[in-house]
């Protein structure tokens, strides 16, 4: 499931695959805005079938943050 | 049986004043590339001296020339705003007074964003039900003097125009498959606040504010959704005979593009002049009707789906074939 998510990532940002350690910010170091966590989150919902609450958004500040919210 | 009918003309007005990103770096803490990277928009025109009213009339006697027709042959008017220069009467009613047009049914409708694609619907329905035969739709948005210009997440989205068409019957259908919904917005992410009075018996407080309110996350997961839904809702309902273009709400080209690669049409057939005009609300759909027909954008046999979103939350579409 992380690699999935990460494919989401790259494909949204325009990454690759080394740009996106467990423990890259998502603001500071992927320079993720608001939307761009919205467009995670619905992407995530849409193709992994799972469920986000938007209020928890702010806790989530990376990978690590967001395997161990999923995984919770 | 329903009745045939189709765009014969189409009009706008903008006005002349054009504010750039750079010069709102002038008056709030924000930049250029940070508007740019969030919203898509660089510039937007802001109004002077018109008013909502005023940019209404002129784009709907513009899309009466265009539709070759006299004003007195009009025979339905109906509006849209979510920032009336009066919250009554409604601007249909200053666009018959204006244009002359004696014996009409003007009303306006109040669906947000997507009042032009509601506007559009009741058009045709009540084109049948009351048997006329040319409608005016028109969408003004004076969205300047409604915006908290402290506000450097929202003020920085929204610009100022008016968009109208024409719509008479004709041999063929080339207006159809409207689809209108709503959800409810329990949370008030999206509204126009109203200014009012306080009087004795109440315990209202007296307010002045009128600024758009919005939580700019939850409306882009909306959004989003709703575009998606409705593509699909109208792509269903043509069939065989495919979309060709798709001009949605212009709200923010980070919903354009996000709807553009979600969906299985490809970027080119999505409109955008969002990053030139900014949010106009529902005058942004008639406005890109307009460019799009004057630039060749739309050629004639185009089948396009119009998408809005809104408050309300409201949402849908229309099916146009372009047949100028």
């Amino acid at each position: 499931m992380k690699e999935q998510i990460i494919a989401i990532l790259m494909e949204q940002l325009d990454l690759e695959r080394d740009d996106i350690k467990d423990d890259s910010d998502f603001v500071e170091d992927l320079e993720m805005d608001s939307l761009d966590m919205m467009e995670l989150v619905i992407e995530i919902e849409k193709k992994l079938g799972l469920s986000i609450d938007n209020e928890k958004l702010s806790e989530i500040h990376c990978m690590n943050d967001l395997m161990e919210y999923i995984e919770a | 049986m329903s009745i045939n009918t189709k765009i014969t003309g189409v009009g706008s007005y903008l006005p002349e004043t054009i504010v750039t990103n750079a010069m709102i770096e002038d008056i709030l803490d924000t930049s250029d590339e940070w508007i740019i990277k969030r919203t898509g928009i660089r510039q937007r025109r802001v109004v002077k001296d018109e008013t909502t009213t005023y940019m209404a009339v002129e784009a709907a006697k513009r899309a009466v020339e265009n539709a070759g027709i006299k004003s007195e042959n009009i025979e339905l008017i109906i509006g849209s705003t979510i920032s009336g220069d009066v919250s009554s009467p409604a601007i249909a009613s200053y666009v018959q007074r204006t244009l002359g047009c004696e014996n009409v049914a003007a009303m306006d409708v109040a669906a947000g964003c997507t009042g032009f694609i509601y506007a559009m619907a009741t058009a045709i329905s009540l084109m049948e039900t009351l048997n006329k035969n040319t409608a005016v739709v028109v969408a003004s948005e004076n969205l300047s003097c409604r915006s908290d210009w402290s506000d450097r997440s929202s003020c920085i989205l929204f610009g100022d125009g008016a968009g109208a068409v024409v719509i008479e019957r004709s041999e063929s259908n080339s207006i159809y498959h409207p689809v209108l919904h709503a959800i409810p917005d329990t949370d008030d992410v999206l509204y126009v606040a109203s200014s009012k009075y306080a009087h004795p018996w109440s315990k209202d407080i007296a307010t002045d504010d009128c600024a758009i309110r919005m939580d700019g996350k939850k409306v882009f997961a909306f959004a989003v959704d709703a575009v998606e839904k409705t593509l699909n809702e109208l792509t269903e309902l043509c069939g065989d005979k495919p979309i060709t273009k798709i001009i949605l709400h212009q709200a923010n080209n980070r919903i354009i593009r996000y709807a553009a690669t979600s969906s299985s049409y490809d970027k080119d057939q999505f409109f955008v002049n969002v990053d030139r005009l900014a949010n106009t609300s529902s005058a942004s759909i008639p406005l890109a009707i307009d460019e799009a027909a004057r630039e060749g954008w739309l050629k004639k046999g185009d089948v396009v789906a119009l998408v809005g979103f809104g408050a309300g939350l409201s949402y849908g579409g229309i099916i146009i074939e372009w047949a100028i």
